[in-house]
């Protein structure tokens, strides 16, 4: 059986099955949407690829709830996006200790676990990375709220109507409209001195 | 200051004064004596005049169209609930059409999905009526065109070759049967065959004595032949040819004497004699007899065999 001409739901029929076959076919299919999308919302490869592959397990784990009337990619998209937001939440809680262990026992030790923490966004990889997403667009797209970050991607990238972002997102279609507006201002903002 | 003519010169607020006609009455008289016969105050008189004429005339300039709007909507205004509904009627008109009125500017939101092709109809011809007519409206156009050029070339960004491995290690697959919906025709049939042949002992013996029960009539009939030796082949056949043929022969003569003697054929008979008498009737009775049975068999299909029995074991809501 020719795995690749199948649609999307006869492949999930079959993953639902447990095929190994129909799961490797899906994640050709959708590694790059989702790995992309991670990856500009956490902006750290090796992290985005963790996040990416969790997402990934996660849906096949869950494929038994995955319900065939809704579009395979948006399901699959609300997860990604959730896993990273959640990262995202965790890695702003754990910003609080850059300023050094909360369990230093004096001065020099809670300025040693700081100087750790940030030496760690000076990694070859993280050097590699810069270059990735070193575009001024790609800078200025990191600065945004990751819910408008959310959306632009999902919109620019992938090419999503607003009601599918809509519906990733679980947000109202007005909200949408919003986030993108208000997030193409402010990359507008953000580019002009370039553009100037 | 030096005194001439009786008095000082005047000061600069005293020339202001008298030429705004705001000196008390008791200095007025003094201060125009003193002007009349000093030159140097006449002609200080003379240039403040000529400034505050030109002051004058100066022209009022009006602030752009926006302006008491943008104000307004700053400012810590208690609005009655009429004049709040009356604002967001408006503001929902405004909206609606993509500019506020002639002249007026469509804002960022609108120009965004100008570009995006959102706009259509007669809300777009306003706006690129507007545009066509406002430098501002259409740099601002162009450089939300440079920013959704510029996303719509963002490339998606591949993972490490090694992904799908690293994915497929850390899912669970279950178990899987052998895939019947991938197996070609012929195996699955020497499957299904293979699911006939017994699995016990007690079973194969009693395939055994079913087979047995042929195969030995076949070994009594042999047996039987090569015991008669006036017997032939030909002469048997020949036999079971006749009594064959007279048997079948016999059944066709009493079924059909039976089927004519039937009431119901009398029936068939005067129905056919009816049709060949009113044939549009008789085309007509077929039709619905026939969807009466297409009707009949459908209800029968669906209430017998149940496609979701199978298939629903897939679809999980």
């Amino acid at each position: 059986m020719d795995y690749s001409s199948l649609d999307d739901r006869k492949l999930i029929e079959l993953a639902q099955e447990g095929r190994e076959r129909a799961f490797r076919e899906i994640l050709e299919r959708f590694q790059r949407p989702v790995f992309s999308l991670v990856f500009r919302m956490i902006r750290n490869r090796e992290q985005a690829e963790d996040l990416a592959q969790e997402a990934f397990v996660k849906a096949f784990h869950a494929l038994d709830s995955y319900d065939p009337d809704y579009k395979f990619s948006n399901w699959l998209f609300k997860i990604a996006n959730n896993v990273a937001i959640d990262h995202l939440r965790k890695r702003e809680l754990d910003t609080v200790s850059i300023h050094g262990s909360e369990h230093a026992a004096d001065g020099e030790e809670e300025e040693r676990t700081r100087i750790a923490l940030e030496s760690g966004d000076e990694s070859p990889e993280a050097y590699a990375e810069s270059r990735e997403l070193g575009g001024q667009i790609e800078l200025a797209i990191g600065k945004l709220r990751p819910e408008y970050r959310t959306a632009v991607i999902l919109r620019h990238v992938e090419g999503y109507a607003y009601d599918e972002i809509a519906d990733v997102m679980e947000l109202p279609l007005g909200t949408v409209k919003t986030y993108l507006h208000r997030a193409r201002a402010e990359l507008k903002e953000a580019l002009a001195p370039v553009a100037g | 200051m030096t005194e001439e003519h009786g008095r000082p010169h005047l000061s600069a607020e005293e020339v202001q004064a008298l030429l705004e006609g705001r000196l008390p009455d008791r200095e007025q008289g003094a201060i125009r004596a003193h002007v009349d016969a000093c030159a140097r105050c006449a002609s200080e008189v003379q240039a403040w005049q000529t400034l505050m004429e030109e002051l004058n005339e100066l022209p009022a300039l009006a602030p752009s169209e926006l302006f008491a709007e943008r104000v307004m909507a700053q400012a810590p205004v208690k609005k009655s609930l009429l004049s709040r509904t009356w604002s967001r009627l408006r503001e929902g008109r405004r909206t609606a059409s993509g500019t506020t009125a002639a002249g007026r500017h469509p804002g960022p939101a609108i120009l965004q999905e100008y570009v995006e092709g959102f706009v259509s109809g007669r809300r777009r011809a306003r706006v690129e009526a507007h545009l066509a007519a406002c430098d501002a409206c259409r740099d601002e156009t162009e450089e939300w065109d440079a920013i959704f050029l510029g996303l719509s070339s963002l490339p998606r960004l591949a993972p490490s070759s090694s992904f799908t491995d690293e994915v497929m290690a850390r899912v669970r697959l279950p178990a899987v049967a052998p895939a019947a919906t991938e197996a070609p025709v012929w195996t699955r049939a020497l499957e299904a065959a293979a699911g006939l042949l017994p699995s016990t002992s007690r079973g194969w013996t009693l395939a055994g004595a079913f087979a047995a029960v042929p195969a030995t009539a076949i070994v009594a009939a042999v047996a039987f032949l090569l015991t008669h030796p006036l017997l032939t082949v030909t002469d048997l056949t020949a036999f079971v040819w006749w009594r064959g043929a007279e048997l079948l022969s016999g059944g066709f003569a009493w079924a059909g004497g039976w089927a004519l003697d039937q009431a119901v054929t009398h029936h068939l008979l005067g129905v056919g004699q009816l049709a060949l008498n009113a044939p549009g009737a008789a085309a007509a009775t077929l039709v619905a007899a026939w969807a009466l049975t297409a009707g009949a068999l459908w209800v029968l299909y669906r209430n017998l065999y149940r496609p979701s029995d199978t298939a629903a074991s897939h679809v999980h809501a």
